[in-house]
């Protein structure tokens, strides 16, 4: 097929129709403001699906500060707004770039649903073994300390050897 | 041939559903007589191939077309209705393709306004122009083209969707089969018979009115020789 960029008409004048160009200078312009406008359009929606995508980041990490920071006190104002800001964008960026599919794809997943329900079994019971740990090493402690000063007032008395250690310690 | 109103109007309207023969009556007779230089506008270009048929240039937007004129080419067709996705993407309309090829219509007329002593073809009116509406452009061809020496070809498969006016404006009307009444009617008023009439046409079989001569005949389109 022909095309006008493969068949230049050599040897022929070149027609002179003044009213011609101003027609194709309108399309033209129409065309580049049209691009523009297109162009500006698919920014804007990126940056909107972008914004969408960090809010809805956003809230699940606050319930993520909001489990630690009840588990840990101390952890609260580690998840301070800013914090919890730059890790929703993160995850927005890193959502985009691999392809997770959106919070509510992650969210919804079996094994998040699992570890957001284990969590507070795991760290409750990590807690109580703890709790229970230290309690019983405060009790050998305390048996220890005991021990020797659980002296016999009417053994010393009586001059009972046992009486003797405990007066030398 | 220069511009005046000593022209004769030359105003086809050729009519027809899809392998009436309409393409026949455009192809093998009117542009096959035409030594002339032609611009056409051909929405279904894949199918219809006037590039070839008018051994010409084919172009895909109005500034082709104008380049392709200003550099001397006679026989130029124009594929409408072809657009970026940028251009498509930046319109806000429920039908931008639509949106954009009327504008592209309208530009489309305007060169045709120029271009004195050309033959326009307008392939698929029904893609361009509305039983009430059409770009002030094609009115202008339709009604004072003559005045430019301009021979004018409008080609439709629906006449009811079609510009009204441009039948008004014609000089020869040639109706084949239509596949609608209502489109039967419109051509009934236009060519002054019946619908039965019109409905009735076999396939390659046409009436068609002399409009300045006031009078109707039938015929068979010719088929090409193998």
């Amino acid at each position: 097929m022909k095309t006008i960029e493969n068949q230049p008409q050599d040897g022929q004048p070149a027609l002179e129709f003044p009213g011609l160009s101003s027609i194709a200078n309108e399309e033209a312009a129409e065309t580049v403001q049209l691009e523009a406008d297109a162009q500006a359009g698919a920014q804007a929606e990126a940056d909107a699906r972008a914004e969408d995508a960090t809010a809805g980041w956003l809230q699940a990490v606050d319930v993520a500060g909001e489990i630690i920071s009840a588990t840990w006190q101390s952890a609260r104002p580690v998840w301070n707004p800013p914090a919890k800001e730059r890790l929703a964008s993160a995850l927005a960026h890193c959502d985009e770039v691999y392809g997770w599919g959106g919070v509510g794809a992650i969210m919804s997943h079996p094994l998040l649903g699992l570890a957001f329900a284990a969590f507070p079994l795991v760290i409750g019971t990590a807690k109580a073994v703890a709790e229970e740990r230290r309690q019983a090493a405060v009790d050998v402690e305390a048996k220890e300390v005991l021990k020797p000063t659980m002296v016999d007032p009417m053994a010393t008395a009586a001059g009972h050897p046992a009486s003797q250690g405990a007066e030398a310690a | 041939m220069s511009a005046g109103t000593q022209n004769r109007a030359a105003i086809y309207g050729i009519v027809g559903k899809s392998g009436s023969g309409k393409g026949l009556c455009v192809k093998g007779e009117i542009i096959k007589k035409w030594r002339g230089p032609i611009l056409v506008a051909s929405p279904l270009e894949d199918s219809d191939n006037y590039t070839e048929v008018i051994k010409g240039v084919v172009c895909r937007s109005i500034t082709e077309v104008v380049s392709a004129i200003q550099r001397g080419h006679k026989r130029v067709v124009l594929r409408t209705g072809e657009f970026t996705p940028a251009q498509i993407a930046a319109v806000k309309s429920r039908d931008p393709v639509a949106a954009l090829t009327k504008i592209q219509f309208d530009r489309f007329c305007r060169i045709a306004w120029e271009l004195t002593g050309w033959m326009i073809v307008v392939e698929e009116l029904s893609r361009f122009t509305t039983a009430s509406w059409a770009p002030p452009s094609w009115k202008n061809l339709s009604t004072a083209g003559r005045h430019r020496g301009l021979t004018l070809v409008g080609v439709c498969q629906r006449p009811a969707q079609v510009d009204k006016d441009f039948f008004g404006n014609c000089s020869t009307i040639r109706c084949y089969k239509v596949g609608f009444q209502n489109d039967a009617k419109v051509m009934a008023n236009t060519l002054f018979c019946t619908p039965a009439d019109i409905l009735s046409l076999e396939q390659f079989h046409y009436i068609e009115r002399d409009v300045d001569g006031n009078k109707n005949r039938v015929g068979v389109a010719k088929l090409p020789k193998r």
